[in-house]
This record gives C-alpha cells, sequence and structure tokens, in this order.
C-alpha cells in the first residue's frame, strides 16, 4: 500500500488516472487518518462540496488487505455537502480489503467532468480502466452489482452510488458490496455519495484477482498479535457474545429503558412499542425465519465480532442486511414505526437509492412533525423514501436531509448539528453524547466518541467519573482515542475489548508494529488522534465554522425529555473547552 | 390463569421477559438481595454478568446500596455496545456523561420489612440465560402484555409442536388469548415441548445455553 492513485474526471479529453508513490507527509496514515491528511491538504476549504476543487478520498485501514483480524473498513472523505466541513464515512464490506491488496493507499477522484456523462472505473492487477456507462444511469445499487456481475463475476467488489448519489442529494450515501456481492454497507453520513455524483462516477469495481494477502514485516511477531487480538475480541462480553447474538440494536431496549431513546422526532425519551423492534425480538425472527446467515454475520471477511446478520422477510425471501440499531431506531421509535418488517423494507429501500439510513429516518421524522404523513404509518415512510429515489419535487426536499425539509416546512424541532442529523441518543439523556454531538467536527455523530479507553491512552489527564464538569474532558478524550482508532482503518466495535483488556490493546499496536515495521507506543497513538482531529478543526475553521456552530438546537435546553423529565444542562462555555489543549 | 406451553423453540418467548415480569422480594431489600429472594438471581451471576442495571429507568451503580420498593421496575443487562453502553454500566468510567439521569435513590437495608411486588425486565443475554430457568419455573406476566406479545408472535395461534394447557385444559387452536383478561396478571410457563410431552426431561428440540 505504497501508492495513492488520482483520478482527475475533468481532464482534458475525458478522464485521466495517474499512480504516484505516498508522499512522505502521508505516510504511517490510514482510513480516517488519511481521508483527513488528504482533504485538509489539498481542498480549498471554502470550495463549494459539489464543484471541481472538492476531492473525494477512498483509503482503506493501515492494516487492509493483511491477515490482520477486523481490518477491512473503507473510509470516505471530502468536503461534507450535508455540513459544509470536512468529512469521513466510513463502511465495512469487502472494497477495503482488495484496495489493500491492490496496493493502494488511497483512491482520490478529483476534478468534475465536462459534461454529465456517468462512468465505471475497473481496479485490477496492474490495470486502471475508466469507461462511460450510461446504461447505469438511474440504477439502484442493487441493480448496479447485478449489471457488474454479469460482466466481472462475484468475486470482485463494488463501491457504487444509487440515484440519490447521482441527484446529489446531501443525504446520499457511498455502497460497499458485501461477502455476498449486495450492497449493504455504507459510507452513510454527511452527503459522500453526492460528491462521488458530482464526480460522475457510478461505480467503482475492485478486482484483487492475482493479488496475494499484504505481507506483514515480522510474520511471526504478527501472527501472534493477530491471534492474541483475536482472543481478545473473542472473550470479551460485547464482543464475543452481545455483538454477535443480537447486533448493535441489543441498544433499543436498554436506552429505551434509559429514557434516551429519541422518540417521535425528539419528542419523548420512550417509545412505549420499543419490544417490537428491539434487538432481542429481531435475533429471534431471524433465527426462527432461518436462512443462510441469519442472526449472526460478517460485513467482511476477516471479521471476528460479526455484529451483522441477514433479514429474510415471512416467506423466507432475502429482504436485506440486518438492520442496524440506529436504523431501526431511525425509522423506528423515531418515526413511531414499530414493525420490524416494514424498517427492514425501508433498510433495504435506503441501500438501493444509497441513502444515509440516520439522515433519512430523522428526515423523515422531521416530515411527519410537519404534518406530511402521521407518525407511526410506515406505509408513508416507505412512500416518502421511494419518492427519494424518484427524485420527485417532494423528494429532493427529503434527500437534502433533515435541516433542509425542517426549514422547508417550518418546523421549529430539528435534531441536527452542523446540518447533520442526530443519531439514536437523546442528548438530554446522555448529556456527555450532547457534548460529541455539539462539538465533534463530522456534525452530530455517534461514533465521534465512540468508546476508547481513556485510562489505557491516559490521554487528557484523569476525569472525575463522578464529577458532571468531567464529561467535557471526557469527550475530548474519547474523541482523540475514536480519531486514532479510526485513523487504523479497524473497524471500531474493537474498542469495547480494547477498553477493558489493556493486552487486547497492546495486541493492536503490536499488529500495526509488526506489520510495518514501526514502534508505535500507546502515546504515539493518542498523538496521532490529536493531529487528525486538530486537521479537521483547521479545515472547519477555515470554511467558516465558528464556536457558535458547537451547539445543540435550542430546543434541547428548553423541552423537558421525558420521562426523566431533563434538559440538556452543560454551558457553552463548557463545550469551548473540549478542544482546547 | 395458569398456563402451561410445551414450546419446539422457547427462545421465543425470550423478549417477553424484556416487557416485564410481576416479582415479589423483601420491601426495602437492596438490588442484589431483592433479586435473589425474588427471582432466585444469584449475586455472583448479577456482580458478574449484570453490567447495567436500571431502577424506575435510572442506571443503578452500586446495587448493595439501592434498595428497592413496591411498584418498581428493575432492568437488568449485560455488556453493551457503544459509548452509551459503556456510559451506562454500572460504576461505568463515563458515569459523567449520563449524571443527569444517574439513580440517586436511598440505601437497601437487610431483609425489609414487608414484601415489595415489582417488575423485572430482563434484556439480552440475561433473559437468554436466565430464561429458561424461569419460564421453566413460571412467570408472572400482566395480561395486556402477555396477549400483544402472543398476537404479534404467534397470529394464527400456537406454532405447529406445540402444545398449551390452559388450567390445565388443552387451548384449542387459533389465538385462545384473544379471550384472557387484560387486566389480571397470569402465570406462564414455558418448556421444551418433548419434556413435557414425555412428563420427564429429555433431550429439547432446541438447544438452551446455561449461564457461563
Ligand atoms: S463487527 Fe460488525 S461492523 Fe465491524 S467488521 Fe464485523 S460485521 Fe462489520
Amino acid at each position: 500500500m505504497d501508492k495513492i492513485l488520482r483520478i482527475q474526471m475533468g481532464a482534458e479529453g475525458g478522464p485521466k488516472a495517474k499512480v504516484e508513490p505516498l508522499p512522505a507527509a502521508y505516510a504511517g496514515l490510514g482510513g480516517r487518518g488519511l481521508t483527513s491528511a488528504i482533504v485538509a491538504h489539498e481542498v480549498p476549504p471554502s470550495c463549494h462540496p459539489l464543484g471541481e476543487d472538492n476531492k473525494l478520498v477512498i483509503a482503506p485501514g493501515l492494516l487492509s488487505g493483511s491477515a490482520a483480524a477486523m481490518s477491512g473498513r473503507l473510509s470516505v472523505g471530502c468536503k461534507s455537502p450535508l455540513t459544509g466541513g470536512i468529512k469521513e464515512a466510513n463502511a465495512g464490506g469487502m472494497p477495503a480489503q482488495m484496495l489493500g491488496r491492490l496496493g493502494f493507499a488511497a483512491v482520490v477522484l478529483e476534478g468534475k467532468p465536462r459534461d454529465d456523462t456517468l462512468y465505471r472505473i475497473y481496479l485490477g492487477k496492474d490495470k486502471v480502466e475508466i469507461r462511460p456507462d450510461n446504461r447505469l444511469r438511474g440504477l439502484g445499487n442493487y441493480a448496479v452489482a447485478e449489471t457488474m456481475k454479469a460482466e466481472y463475476g462475484d468475486k470482485v467488489s463494488l463501491i457504487s452510488i444509487g440515484p440519490a448519489g447521482e441527484m446529489k442529494m446531501a443525504a446520499a450515501s457511498v455502497a460497499c458490496t458485501d461477502m455476498e456481492f449486495r450492497p449493504t454497507r455504507h459510507a452513510g453520513r454527511g452527503g459522500v455519495g453526492a460528491v462521488m455524483g458530482s464526480k460522475g462516477v457510478k461505480v467503482i469495481v475492485v478486482d484483487d484477482t492475482g493479488c496475494g494477502v499484504r505481507r506483514p514485516q515480522d510474520p511471526e511477531a504478527f501472527k501472534e498479535a493477530n491471534k492474541k487480538f483475536v482472543e481478545g475480541l473473542r472473550k470479551h462480553a460485547v464482543t464475543g457474545q452481545g455483538l454477535p447474538a443480537y447486533g448493535t440494536n441489543v441498544l433499543t431496549n436498554v436506552i429505551n429503558e434509559a429514557g434516551a431513546y429519541p422518540t417521535k422526532n425528539f419528542m419523548w425519551g420512550r417509545f412505549a412499542n420499543c419490544n417490537k423492534i428491539s434487538g432481542e425480538t429481531q435475533a429471534e425472527t431471524e433465527n426462527a425465519r432461518g436462512g443462510e446467515g441469519s442472526a449472526t454475520h460478517g460485513c467482511h471477511r476477516g471479521c471476528v465480532i460479526r455484529c451483522s446478520g441477514t433479514y429474510y422477510d415471512k416467506d423466507g425471501a432475502y429482504l436485506t442486511k440486518q438492520p442496524e440499531y440506529e436504523t431501526v431506531w431511525a425509522f423506528g421509535g423515531n418515526c413511531a414505526i414499530d414493525d420490524l418488517d416494514a424498517i427492514a423494507t425501508l433498510d433495504r429501500l435506503c441501500d438501493d437509492f444509497g441513502l444515509d439510513t440516520i439522515e433519512t429516518g430523522a428526515t423523515v421524522a422531521v416530515a411527519m412533525e410537519a404534518g406530511v404523513a402521521a407518525f407511526g404509518d410506515a406505509q408513508a415512510a416507505i412512500r416518502l423514501v421511494k419518492e427519494i429515489g424518484a427524485g420527485t419535487p417532494l423528494g429532493r426536499i427529503l434527500g437534502n436531509g433533515a435541516a433542509v425539509t425542517g426549514r422547508v416546512y417550518g418546523v421549529e424541532r430539528v435534531p441536527v448539528v452542523k446540518g447533520q442529523a442526530m443519531p439514536a441518543y437523546d442528548p438530554r439523556g446522555v448529556q456527555g453524547i450532547g457534548v460529541t454531538y455539539a462539538t465533534s467536527t463530522m456534525g452530530a455523530d455517534h461514533t465521534a466518541g465512540y468508546a476508547v479507553a481513556t485510562n489505557i491512552l491516559g490521554v487528557g489527564g484523569n476525569v472525575n467519573p463522578l464529577q458532571p464538569e468531567g464529561q467535557v474532558d471526557l469527550s475530548r478524550n474519547l474523541q482523540i482515542a475514536t480519531a486514532a482508532i479510526d485513523a487504523t482503518g479497524m473497524c471500531l466495535f474493537i474498542a469495547f475489548a480494547i477498553m477493558d483488556q489493556p493486552e487486547t490493546f497492546q495486541a493492536l499496536v503490536n499488529l500495526i508494529n509488526t506489520f510495518h515495521g514501526l514502534k508505535l507506543t500507546a502515546d504515539d497513538v493518542t498523538a496521532l488522534g490529536k493531529k487528525v482531529l486538530s486537521l479537521e478543526r483547521e479545515f472547519n475553521r477555515k470554511a467558516g465554522f465558528t464556536q457558535a456552530m458547537d451547539r445543540l438546537p435550542d430546543f434541547f435546553r428548553k423541552e423537558k425529555l421525558p420521562p426523566h423529565n431533563v434538559v440538556f444542562q452543560v454551558k457553552d462555555e463548557e463545550l469551548d473547552r473540549v478542544f482546547n489543549w | 390463569m395458569d398456563i402451561e406451553w410445551a414450546a419446539c423453540r422457547p427462545s421465543l418467548f425470550f423478549p417477553l421477559l424484556g416487557e416485564g415480569i410481576r416479582v415479589e422480594g423483601p420491601d426495602g431489600s437492596s438490588v442484589a438481595e431483592f433479586l435473589a429472594q425474588a427471582a432466585g438471581i444469584d449475586p455472583a451471576y448479577l456482580a458478574r454478568r449484570v453490567q447495567t442495571v436500571f431502577l424506575n429507568g435510572h442506571p443503578v451503580d452500586d446495587l448493595a446500596r439501592t434498595a428497592v420498593r413496591g411498584g418498581d421496575a428493575i432492568a437488568l443487562s449485560a455488556a453493551l455496545p457503544g459509548l452509551a453502553g459503556a456510559v451506562l454500566r454500572r460504576g461505568s468510567a463515563y458515569a459523567a456523561m449520563r449524571h443527569s439521569i444517574t439513580w440517586e435513590g436511598t440505601p437497601g437495608e437487610k431483609g425489609g420489612a414487608g414484601t415489595a411486588a415489582a417488575t423485572l425486565k430482563l434484556f439480552n443475554l440475561v433473559a437468554r440465560e436466565l430464561g429458561p430457568g424461569l419460564l421453566a419455573a413460571g412467570v408472572r406476566v400482566p395480561g395486556e402484555a402477555l396477549c400483544g406479545f402472543l398476537e404479534r408472535s404467534f397470529p394464527g395461534g400456537a406454532p405447529a409442536g406445540d402444545a398449551v394447557r390452559l388450567d390445565g385444559r388443552p387451548s384449542g387452536a387459533g389465538p385462545w388469548w384473544r379471550g384472557l383478561p387484560p387486566a389480571e396478571t397470569h402465570r406462564l410457563r414455558v418448556l421444551p415441548a418433548q419434556e413435557t410431552e414425555s412428563g420427564a426431561p429429555g433431550a429439547p428440540r432446541e438447544a438452551v445455553s446455561p449461564p457461563s
């Protein structure tokens, strides 16, 4: 992985590809670390996100393509059309492993085509091919996969956009195919699909035929580190049992019990029918319906946690992958819909149209609040999402996210930060998450401060966990640590085992060191996280972001959230301390 | 009503435990003691496996110093993913992030005076591990919750191969639960089908894993 592929889409005579060695400034970076570094250094912060100066950076992780477990996440970075700031969204699926084996640290789409021709790109061993292919126009991601399969078989992988990306909607995602060659894994947030659409690229076919597994510098030590890493993941209750059994939807019942489950567009903290859509019910439903990979399945080869699954309909026909917690919430409790089959249908539609399920669910809830449809009406929600896919005038509004929809319909309760919809935790219930929503470089983002051991990484000094003031320090530390993990390109769900088991954290550091012949310490990992966040903050500052944008919408301070009747209490001055280091 | 259900897939009833069953224990006792008395939950299991505990929707940090009173609702969960999962854990290093909802109730006393009726909710792996024993022993469930659960889990009636007895008599086919009084609490026993069919323990059709 020592080269970057740059494709200038606006070149004279048609798109031109150039392979160059990885510049020294980007060495040692992968995933979000690399996408954010390239965007921060090469994209003018004031550019239009859909213009020729923006770049779409696609980067596998530091260990993608090797035998390291969990190393197959793909990062997609750019200036976001949703937030107007820097963006990294990541996805599982097969492309990261294959890009790693092809030796690419990043693929960068630059410029803008001179007309509205739609392109497909093929990346194989020693081969880059860019071809116009207007047959693909308007196709959903599933149809794109079928079309490509007919030509290349199903041993390749795809990075594609659906109609939402072609229409440059701010909720558009970038899809990656999974092990079954289905486009179910999405870099969802921030409208990265719109940027791919603005570059005129419908699909990138990644074919690692003829490429071997990437070799570590120290094979024996690497093998040992990987073994310890996998053991650590398997023995931990979350990564070894909870996630494989229920997936992330295991959270529904518990967040609801805590009174922090945003219900009916953040009106309430509890959804009375949540048990109908809980992870427990979902797992039992999937197990009872049966089928290949039903309740426990990985999104790419090399995943040992396997938090995903496959959702079959009542008749046993494949419908979609197992919807994740955020998706089940966005279309479930947030829209007061309690029908798992309907939610799975909405997930399928979003995957096919290429839409972020969090943004789309939040948008449908705002539309429901505006009276466009009734809360709880699953069929109406399906119709609204189909409007987006069809690109009707209403669909164009909805496809541009919750903030735009709220403005168009004059809705006051719009749960966004920096234009991006909040995920499935009400910040009045879990206030520390509100700190992260408010201050993240990415807009409201639940993964920004996910969960990595501040005590292990030792960032930001000691925090007294019993003092409310501690949440600002915790949020900062978690954001640093998350940025560090994201920069490795590993699946963030490794965080739980790392948090509780120092030896598993050490195994991760050893994996990176033995693969690349480095001598990183935990401090270096922390420094990397800080560096990534600093680059992102600086980009946003130059793009016009101010402290006033590090705030939650007003209603979180004014409207009490039942059942605990709490408001968001963290003071603005406290929020402004998050990035003081 | 006394309901005995010989089920081919007892695990289909685990989500019902998340809606809440009725239990009784010593009034004013600590959460740990109450659960031991009311549901036979081993304090060692509680300490090791149950990472997140709620009392009336508030995360609890200290099980020994939290009292259970009549009408309370206790919810138990194994370790959870996500920042929220980490934050909600007992004694979490991130407890500050949820200080606005953390339980700040009264400490429990050993062996309270009277009896308190409470609601117990079991989620995820805790339901999977404690569920078989509790369901086999029989749980008390409010009629409305039970009917709602059965209606959506088995819309046409009990699955083929299951056998149900109501107060000792066969239930008959179809959704018989529509006739259950919703305001009453019913006792539900769920056993693996082969155990009850033969009248003696045998190999269940669905393997049920014991607590690890
Ligand atoms: S844990 Fe889940 S998200 Fe992470 S790599 Fe595995 S299946 Fe994908």
